[in-house]
């Protein structure tokens, strides 16, 4: 019995230094930020580690405010901010490259292009069927995400002016639940992201420009963010050495695959 | 020698136990001060509008929510799991006994974001095409909410009904009456307590369950005025925000916990005084 006790024990103690030791001795990354750029990241970092096992890094959400607070405060060697930032404070930054917000309807929507004014109308409750706007008599159910996310935040700054939305639209906590509804109601209208964007939703025009790579490359689709990475002053080798990767043709691909939008 | 050290053994591990809820208690209610002082506590308890952007926090249509889709779920799920409790218990035959046991066990064992996903592509298009609205509603989160809830009221019930003491049954039916009869004056009153335990640990666990009820209530933040509208519980609230939320609104997320804390405290403490007052 005793002997069982103390061969446990010396294993738990062993466990416990072999994790502590593993995590002491490599370099490590901290990447911090927007839930919406999180996932490319990780995909940069999974590309990135297979010639670099020795580099810990860890990628985290959170949103784009705590990149700026982990960054400023030297928690996070990488902040992930997927809005414009007014620089105020002194951090460089590294544009991955821009994501569109798509405004999409159920494909049975005969409706196909909104102008700006329309769509704030939609969003703040002053249209509520959709033959004001030319469609069918059916009223709309409008989708939004919660407060918070950068997608929301982007549509807002950049279609309602920061005008509130209206109190009864349906929140959902992701890209994927949004779309899942859009395709299942046909009186319903939503934000997501355009990498998200399938034949199984329609994308709306905006002042009749759809959303494409090409419209969204050269600033004529309004409704578009930027997908920064933020880096304080002086960075460890390991960070500069990821940003450096991040212009390889390897790390092109994966952002190709995620549909982030590159070169204007 | 050995008897001691297996006993302080087992001692310190119940000790750890207890630091550690401790400790989770104490942060819960240490990170939410600043919030109760910000805001007043009786503002958060009254106040109609949660506005995280300007600093509104009030959480009474988040409380009535969470309380309104709970018993409503209780509605749908108790006259449902004390009929299969009482048939599987008195009137089926030993191999639909075992058929229903790993059946019931399943359901339990179900993570519930299946449940929610189950509810998003099947529940809410049949409300909204049937029944009226978008779908997204207190109804369909009841619904989702009564099947999560049924394993549980259904176990404790039928662990209650088979505690009746089988000589109650015998003289019961001695007496000359009925099996009915004999379930409804006899089994079903002897088990009350227990089955009770059932019904509130149930809604104990409606009050808690999330990812679920956050899939198919719409989370609009308002008082439902009908089962048919949207509306969002104190813990879909938490999942929805905590991944943004900072300074006044992180403390305000944990005054949520706590309320939700005291819910499950005082159902805890009903049961005990149901077990305390009956003896079993």
């Amino acid at each position: 019995m005793k002997k069982k006790y103390i061969i446990f024990s010396l294993i738990l103690a062993l466990g416990l230094m072999v994790l502590i030791q593993g995590n002491a001795n490599s370099e490590e990354i901290n990447i911090i930020g927007s839930s919406s750029i999180q996932p490319v990241c990780e995909d940069l970092v999974e590309e990135y580690k297979k010639n670099r096992s020795e580099t810990d890094i860890t990628v985290q959400g959170g949103g784009s405010n705590m990149a700026i607070k982990c960054v400023d405060a030297d928690i996070a060697d990488i902040g992930m901010c997927s809005k414009e930032l007014d620089n105020e404070y002194g951090f460089t930054e590294y544009e991955l490259g821009r994501e569109g917000i798509v405004v999409a309807v159920n494909p049975s929507n005969n409706i196909s292009d909104l102008s700006a004014e329309e769509l704030k109308c939609i969003f703040n409750g002053n249209i509520t069927n959709w033959n004001q706007v030319g469609g069918e008599n059916k009223s709309i159910n409008v989708f939004v995400r919660e407060e918070g996310s950068g997608t929301l935040d982007a549509f807002k700054t950049i279609v309602m002016n920061q005008t509130p939305i209206l109190n009864d639209a349906i929140v959902f906590n992701s890209q994927g639940s949004i779309k899942q509804a859009i395709e299942q109601d046909t009186s319903s209208i939503g934000i997501v992201s355009l990498s998200y964007l399938d034949d199984d939703i329609k994308a709306l025009g905006i002042d009749g420009i759809y959303p494409t790579e090409e419209s969204i490359a050269n600033g004529s689709y309004l409704l578009q963010r930027p997908f920064l990475l933020l880096i304080k002053d002086d960075p460890s080798n390991e960070t500069l050495d990821f940003i450096n990767w991040i212009n390889s043709s390897d790390a092109e691909d994966i952002l190709d695959e995620n549909k982030i939008i590159r070169g204007v | 020698m050995n008897e001691k050290i297996i006993e302080k053994g087992l001692l310190s591990i119940t000790l750890c136990l207890f630091v550690i809820i401790s400790l989770i208690i104490i942060f819960l209610v240490h990170e939410s001060i600043p919030a109760f002082t910000h805001f007043g506590l009786i503002r958060i308890f009254t106040d109609m509008r949660w506005i995280p952007d300007l600093n509104l926090f009030g959480m009474l249509p988040m409380i009535v929510s969470s309380l309104l889709v709970s018993f409503l779920a209780l509605v749908f799920a108790v006259p449902l799991s004390l009929t299969t409790a009482i048939y599987i218990e008195e009137l089926s035959s030993i191999s639909i006994k075992n058929l229903f046991k790993p059946i019931i066990q399943t359901l339990a064992g179900i993570p519930s974001v299946v449940y929610g996903f189950f509810g998003l592509t099947v529940l809410i298009p049949l409300i909204r095409d049937f029944v009226g609205g978008d779908g997204f509603s207190v109804l369909a989160a009841s619904i989702v909410l009564a099947i999560m809830i049924l394993p549980t009221i259904i176990t404790l019930s039928q662990d209650a009904i088979r505690n009746v003491p089988f000589e109650y049954k015998q003289a019961s039916f001695a007496l000359g009456s009925t099996h009915f009869q004999t379930i409804s004056k006899i089994i079903l009153p002897t088990a009350l307590p227990g089955i009770l335990t059932g019904i509130i640990l149930g809604l104990g666990r409606a009050v808690g369950e999330t990812l679920a009820v956050l899939m198919v209530i719409g989370n609009v933040n308002q008082i439902p005025s009908s089962i048919l509208d949207s509306a969002r519980t104190l813990t879909s609230n938490i999942a929805l925000e905590m991944g943004y939320a900072m300074d006044i609104h992180y403390n305000m997320l944990f005054v949520n916990g706590v309320i939700l804390f005291v819910i499950i405290v005082v159902l805890m403490a009903l049961t005990m005084c149901i077990q305390h007052k009956w003896g079993c």
